[in-house]
Parts: structure tokens; sequence; C-alpha cells
């Protein structure tokens, strides 16, 4: 009888650890999503400058403030509590069409490249795309450790049972973080 | 005569090597010291004659090997004599070949590393003392307070990238495990076992980079980032969070993971001096030497000497520091 106690307590507790195990994987992998969505707001700030530019220098071509503002309205659909990838790929999206219209609009006009209020924004821009790009990494990094954990044995069967988690997705989308310079080193 | 002139010569051009190996200062003076070693290796080879050595060495045996012969008319006592006397000169023997052949390869190493060192941009320092120099920094780092006796800083190395200057120290320690055992009569004995241990580093001073910590129990306050792997190769103690937070962007949690996981710990104090703990491999002294008893591999090797990849990730791990503290 003291065996079969022993036995069930020693069940209980290690369903336990697993449950925890779970729930903190998934608890890490929404702390990496709520980063990636820091870093992606972190890009309003900059919204105010481009605008400010665009005024200043009629080297921007009549559509980059439309591409402007379709970013921050992107931006600001951004959840930190909810995991939705759409969102993020339609930020990405935006960003990229924004970031490479200033770009190609600085090398198209030296002058206009060399000043320094353009060199400044070009190397912030560069920093936050690092940034987001890396928050997006340690995201799927975390995503995937999860959907382990609730697939592996015996973690299955404690996820089937009493955590009831459901699988997250990825996030993938050319040119986001292909380019980054950190492989991981199996 | 001409055994002990070869003997002679080679002694008196090692003996200059070995001055080459604490004088030498840049890339100029190794090639002289190269071109030296390839003119010496044309007249002589760099092994002693160890005749009179292996000579003293067999009549050592065949004393000893006499004192058991008992057909020889030898007392109790002379047939000892003979078999300690046989025994010392023999030792004498073989430890005479010994020194002499370490000494080669004991200048070949020594001569090589400053050929490493200078390569890389380093500067081997002697001016300091290793006990006191240990006793100042374990005021400041928590990671020399270790060991029970015997610490000090055993090598020092002087470097630098950009304009942030780098120290490189080796730091030996040993530890002391006392036990104590009661036999079956009860009486007690104390026995104790040492083993040294060292560890290797380096201190940067940063400018405006300060009271952050990874792996060591400096600061109270803990902090961890999203990345699972991060957090399992260390443990972040700052004096607020918001400043662990900010140094610790995902980009910067990366790098430290996937390409700057050599660090061992990190100690950056309120005066922004930083000491890392790294693995042997960034010390010059850790690289493959060649021997200098094969002149014509060890020339070539001595004119291109052997990169060190973990000082120069470590160089690179600097400026990364400066690039987003």
């Amino acid at each position: 009888m003291f065996t079969l106690l022993v036995v069930v307590a020693v069940a209980i507790i290690i369903v336990i650890i697993l449950y925890n195990q779970i729930v903190g994987n998934l608890n890490r992998a929404k702390r990496a999503w709520s980063d990636v969505i820091t870093y992606e707001k972190l890009k309003q700030d900059m919204i105010p400058q481009l605008t400010e530019l665009t005024d200043d220098f009629k080297e921007f071509e009549s559509d980059f403030i439309e591409k402007v503002t379709a970013l921050r309205e992107s931006i600001s659909v951004l959840d930190k509590d909810d995991i939705n990838l759409k969102a993020l790929a339609n930020v990405e999206s935006k960003s990229k069409a924004v970031f490479s219209s200033f770009k190609a609009t600085a090398e198209n006009y030296p002058e206009l490249g060399s000043t320094k209020i353009v060199q400044d924004l070009m190397d912030e821009i560069s920093d936050k795309n690092e940034n987001v790009a890396a928050a997006i990494t340690i995201y799927n990094r975390s995503v995937e450790h999860f959907n382990n954990s609730i697939e592996m044995v015996p973690y299955n069967m404690v996820n089937s049972l009493f955590a009831r988690k459901r699988q997250l997705d990825n996030f993938y989308q050319s040119g986001t973080v292909e380019s980054y310079d950190y492989k991981p080193k199996f | 005569m001409q055994r002990s002139s070869r003997n002679k010569i080679l002694k008196e051009h090692l003996g200059e090597l070995k001055a080459h190996t604490i004088t030498a200062k840049s890339k100029d003076d190794i090639n002289r010291v190269a071109q030296h070693i390839s003119q010496f290796s044309k007249r002589s080879a760099y092994s002693f004659n160890h005749s009179l050595a292996i000579a003293g060495l067999g009549l050592a045996v065949l004393s000893i090997l006499l004192s058991f012969w008992t057909q020889m008319n030898l007392s109790y006592d002379q047939r000892i004599w003979m078999r300690i006397g046989g025994f010392i000169v023999g030792v004498a023997c073989i430890a005479n070949m010994w020194i002499r052949i370490i000494s080669i390869k004991s200048i070949g190493d020594q001569l090589y590393v400053r050929a490493v060192a200078i390569n890389a941009g380093m500067e081997r320092d002697y001016a300091f003392n290793g006990n006191s120099y240990w006793q100042e920094l374990k005021t400041i780092f928590p990671l020399f307070n270790c060991g029970d006796e015997s610490q000090s800083i055993t090598k020092r190395y002087l470097c630098g990238v950009d304009s942030t200057p780098l120290t490189l120290f080796e730091f030996k320690y040993v530890n002391v495990l006392t036990q104590h055992t009661t036999d079956s009569n009860g009486n007690s004995r104390t026995s104790k076992t040492k083993s040294t241990h060292y560890k290797y580093g380096m201190l940067v001073q940063f400018i405006d980079f300060n009271y952050l910590a990874l792996n060591t129990k400096r600061f109270d306050i803990k902090w961890d980032s999203a990345s699972r792997t991060f957090n399992k190769l260390y443990k972040v103690r700052c004096a607020s969070e918001i400043q662990a937070a900010k140094f610790f962007d995902p980009k910067v949690v990366l790098a430290f993971t996937d390409k700057y996981n050599f660090i061992k710990s990190m100690d950056v104090n309120a005066q922004s001096v930083a000491c890392f703990e790294l693995p042997k491999d960034v010390f010059p002294t850790q690289v493959k030497k060649p021997s200098l008893r094969k002149p014509e591999d060890f020339v070539k090797k001595l004119q291109q000497p052997a990169r060190i990849p973990m000082l120069e990730d470590a160089k690179s791990l600097i400026q990364f520091i400066n690039e987003n503290k």
C-alpha cells in the first residue's frame, strides 16, 4: 500500500513538473513575441523624422508619404498579447517598402544621402531592423522549443490530458531573418 | 674536444635565442632570429652530443650488473656501494640528457610563442609582481577570490582593439583538500591533496559601460531574456533591470548566444573595467608549437606563426560591446 502511494506521489510530481515546463515554454514564446512587437513599435519613433524628410526634400517619390502612413497603420494593429503572424508579416512588408524606397532615394541622390540627418536615420533604421530580425529569430527558437515540448513523449501525454496547449507557428518571410549574421552552431 | 665544442656552441646559441624570446618586439626581430636559426642549422644540428652521458650511463649499468655477479670476489659492502654509485651516476647521466633535450624544446617553444604573440599584436609584460597583482585584482573582481594557496597572476599580455586597451592574464591557484581518516585502532590521520588550476581571461577598460555581470554574483538584481539558450548559458546580474534590458536587446542576446558563447563569465564594475573569463585557447602559450629540432619547419612556422582565433573572437566581442553599449 505504501509503495503504491509513493508511486502515485512520484507520478503526480512528474506530471506537475512537465505541466509547468509546458506552461513555462509557452510563456517564454509569448515573451519573445512581445519583444518582437516592442521592437516593431519602436519603428514608429522614426516616422515623424521620415515625414519631416519628405517635406524638406523634394527628391522623395510622391507615394513615399503614403508608404509611411501605411507602415504606421500596420504597426498600430500589432498586439503584444495576441500572436498574429499575418499582422507581423504585413508590418514587415510595409516596413520593407518604406525603407527600400528611402534607401533607393538616398542612393540616387548622393547629395541627399550624404546629409547627416539621412545618414543618422539610415543607421537607426538598420539598427531597428537588426533588432527586429534578432527578436524574430529568438521568437522562432522559442516556438520550436515549445512545440517540441508539447509533441515529445511524455510531454504530449501531459499536454493532451491536462495542459491542452496548441502548436504555435513560426514566422517566416523572405528577406526578414535569413540575412541575419548569426547562425546557430549545431 | 669536438664534442665539447659542439655542445658549447649549441649552448651559447640557445642562450642567444633565449635572450631573443624576451627582447624580440617586432616581426622584423622574429625574421632576424629565423635567419639566425637557419644559418646555425647549416653548420650544426639542434641536438647535443650525449656520448659522454651515454658512456657514463653504460658504466653505471655495468657497475650495477657486476654487483649482482656472484663470481666476482667482492664483499657485501662493496656490492652495495657499487649499486648506489651506479644508480647515482645512471640517474645523473639520464637527467643530464633530459635537461639538454628539454632546454632545446623549451627555448623553441618560447620563441614560437613570442612570434605568435607579436603576430597577434600582443606584448608580454614582465613588469609586475604576480602575487601582489592578484591581491589587487581580488579586491575588484570575485573571479580571483578562489583557491587555498599559491594564488598568483603568472602571465600577462598587453594588447588593444581600436582604442580600447586590454590585458590578458593567466591566473594560477591551488586547491587543498584535507581529509581526516581514522583507522580501526582509533588513530586519526590527516592527508592533504593539492591540485593546481588555471583561469584565463582579459581585463578591458571600457567607457560608460558598467554595473553588469554574467555568471558572476556581483549584483543583487537578476535579469533574464526571452531566449532560453541565452538564459541557459548566462545568469545575468545587474544594478538595475532597465540597464540590463537596454544593453541586452535581441541583437546582443543573439550575438552572445551564437557568436560569443565562449565567454565563461563577464564582470563589469562601476569604473567600467570589465573582467572576462575565457577559454585557455585565448593565450598564445596554448598554440601547437613546432620543434626546433626540425629547423627548416621551425623557421617556416616562425615566419608565419599561427593565429589565435579565440583572441580574434575576443577582440571582436570588445568591438561589438563598444558598438552596442
